[in-house]
């Protein structure tokens, strides 16, 4: 059997600092909504009937 | 600076009151991921003038308001719309007992509501807005795909005939 030497290790720092994807999630939308508002293409978006809230209270 | 939810929680918790974060926003807690551009929340209706204290301190401006839902605008890019819904006490005591905590990241916690609750929300906002349809069928679907095995044929079926428009619950099985 041959002896092979130990593998060497490597610290990788973005490993340890890897965003949960969560975060990630969160601000790839964040960022989506900076660019609507940026560009006032979230005022008609607003407007949407399909974004509205149903204006019927919700009961178990 | 403050991400609209961390406003959201670290207001309310200084008066010890829960929102459950509930619409695109909580899809991610399911699984379920896609693009939305407001944060919607439910809280108990006599809460609702807390949250409005605590948005408004923080720059948000009221844009509408009807007797079961608030939008509520921030001036900064930074901040998401947030749309409040209002329920009655015992339906957010209902809910908040069924919930459970989410990471949205950046160690900001919040409660998501249970799928059951989640799936009526989504059928009750389909049933009387025609137009949300699409989107919301949209969303049921795909959680119920993620969530194989959490809700039962004859408790969707249940829920279906309870809070969604006629045939409903046929469209959701052909689709999942």
């Amino acid at each position: 059997m041959i002896d092979l030497p130990e593998l060497p290790t490597f610290d990788v720092p973005e490993y340890h600092h890897k965003k949960q994807s969560n975060e990630i999630i969160y601000e790839w939308i964040a960022e989506n909504v900076r660019n609507l508002k940026r560009s006032k293409q979230i005022d008609r978006l607003r407007k949407q009937e399909s974004r509205h809230p149903v204006d019927i209270r919700f009961v178990l | 600076m403050k991400s609209a939810q961390e406003i959201l929680l670290n207001g309310l918790a200084k008066y010890d009151t829960s929102v459950l974060l509930i619409g695109g926003m909580a899809l991610p807690a399911f699984d379920v991921v896609r693009q939305t551009i407001d944060l919607d929340c439910l809280i108990a209706v006599d809460d609702e003038s807390l949250l409005r204290t605590v948005l408004v301190e923080a720059g948000y401006n009221e844009i509408e308001r009807s007797k079961n839902f608030v939008r509520y605008v921030s001036p900064s890019i930074y901040h998401y719309d947030i749309d409040v819904l209002m329920v009655d006490q015992k339906t957010f005591d209902s809910m908040i007992s069924c919930s459970s905590a989410f990471d949205m990241g950046h160690n900001t916690i919040i409660n998501v509501p249970s799928i059951s609750h989640m799936i009526m929300l989504k059928l009750h906002a389909i049933k009387n807005n025609k137009k949300r349809e699409l989107k919301d069928l949209s969303d049921i679907v795909e959680i119920l795909r993620n969530n194989v095995s959490e809700i039962s044929d004859a408790e969707l079926e249940t829920i279906c005939s309870r809070y969604g428009p006629e045939g409903v619950y046929k469209r959701i099985q052909e689709a999942v």
